[in-house]
């Protein structure tokens, strides 16, 4: 097992079956796979006018845990109502529009299931509660302990990266495990951060491409959850550890923690997504993207990964979607990541 | 009696374990630790959240229980009754 730098630096053995206890077996990847048959057959027919599916609203619901673990405890702010005097529950309505928004606008989906799908966000979820999560039909958000993590709603990345937890969820359904989790992962961060650039209107080139940056508590200015850019080297601190991802297969972490790497080999594929981005822009990385997203499996490795992108590509650049230069800079690319 | 917490997952994918004796805990939660090896089987019952991405998941092993007492939750299933025991394991010294 290789060392994690993250905030242990022991992994027990019994850590071990837990997480496995967590992961995803055979079984459960086969149903996940005929799920995400099942969901692609259906845009299909609905795309071809074939049936007419009820289509929701895309309302914002925001709730506010009230420090407690109890979610959609007390709504807050609904679709349309006016401001709350709360900041967080603000935030969350706000940056929830700008990720629903990106998604219509940029790639032509409707919220999360592209289906109208209302977003449910919870705020103020438990006490000094690090952390911000999407559990399968809701997001919710922590205020942070104020010395490592400040409040989760902050972070435009961090909305658009939760959000598109679901999203993930209602296409290729990346089983949340090993590179298949790693994708997941990465395909949160990429359209985060493409988000961020997109409402602050910035490019590849002004863009710090620093995932959750907003949110570091104030011994932790100028660091960030993960780097797109430089994995690895988002963060390096007495309070976190040092940032253990590679931006490297030759340094691929085969551990079980976090669910064999979620968090950590993500970013391999995030560094590919910052060097396409750079190369044709992110809007046109984010299109090719998410087109392949939709033909992804819930079991797809890296390497199925590259291979997928590098289809889209051409399929994209032949329908005149995506520059020519798009084939050599995505073969570029993997290469720089060893894959 | 020795409990075991661990806190794995997250936005961050961290990892933290803190051992605290069951004597050491505030009267309220060595209660909620009676109640829980007393109500085990109903507690193992509780099934891992499929869906869920970038959420903590809890482990509390009670070790000098025979046989040994492993219990698992998460974000999305934690019961509401063991939120003040993980925020004690959380935030105590």
């Amino acid at each position: 097992m290789k060392k994690c730098n993250c905030f242990c630096s022991i992994i027990p053995p019994d850590m071990v079956d837990n997480l496995k206890k967590n992961g995803v077996d055979v079984g459960k990847g086969m149903a996940n796979a005929d799920r995400g048959f099942r969901m692609r057959r259906k845009l299909k027919i609905a795309s071809m006018g074939a049936i007419q599916p009820l289509v929701g609203n895309a309302n914002r619901i925001v709730y506010d845990c009230q420090h407690t673990t109890n979610r959609q405890l007390a709504l807050v702010r609904n679709e349309g109502a006016a401001a709350s005097v709360d900041v967080s529950v603000n935030n969350a309505y706000d940056f929830a529009g700008k990720v629903r928004e990106f998604y219509r606008t940029v790639l032509g989906w409707n919220s999360i299931d592209n289906n109208g799908l209302d977003i449910i966000l919870n705020v103020h979820y438990s006490k000094k509660y690090n952390n911000a999560f999407w559990d399968g039909s809701q997001m919710t958000f922590g205020d942070g302990d104020g010395v490592i993590f400040v409040d989760f709603t902050k972070s435009l990345d961090v909305a658009g990266h939760e959000m598109s937890h679901g999203v993930v969820q209602y296409t290729a359904n990346l089983t949340y495990s090993g590179q298949p989790g790693a994708l997941n992962e990465h395909y949160a961060d990429a359209m985060g951060i493409a988000i961020k650039q997109y409402a602050l209107g910035q490019t590849a080139q002004t863009s710090d491409w620093l995932v959750g940056a907003d949110i570091m508590g104030p011994q932790l200015q100028g660091m960030a959850i993960r780097s797109m850019k430089a994995p690895g080297t988002a963060y390096n601190h007495p309070l976190l550890g040092r940032d253990p991802q590679p931006d490297n297969m030759a340094n691929l972490y085969t551990g079980a923690a976090d669910n064999r790497g979620v968090h950590i080999n993500s970013g391999i594929p995030n560094k590919v997504f910052y060097l396409v981005s750079i190369g044709i822009t992110t809007v046109s990385a984010t299109k090719l993207w998410f087109e392949t997203l939709k033909v992804l499996k819930p079991m797809t490795n890296f390497k199925g990964f590259k291979t997928a992108i590098k289809k889209m590509a051409k399929k994209m650049v032949n329908a005149g979607k995506l520059p020519a230069t798009t084939i050599g800079i995505v073969d570029s690319a993997f290469a720089t990541v060893g894959l | 009696m020795d409990i075991k917490f661990t806190r794995s997952g997250g936005f961050m994918g961290g990892l933290f374990e803190k051992k605290i004796s069951q004597e050491h805990l505030p009267s309220d939660l060595q209660n909620i630790v009676q109640n829980l090896i007393e109500n085990k089987a109903q507690y193992k019952k509780i099934k891992p959240s499929e869906q869920l991405r970038d959420g903590f998941v809890y482990s509390l092993e009670i070790k000098k229980l025979s046989p040994k007492l492993k219990l698992t939750f998460d974000d999305g299933n934690l019961p509401a009754e063991l939120s003040s025991l993980v925020n004690h394991f959380l935030t105590s010294e």
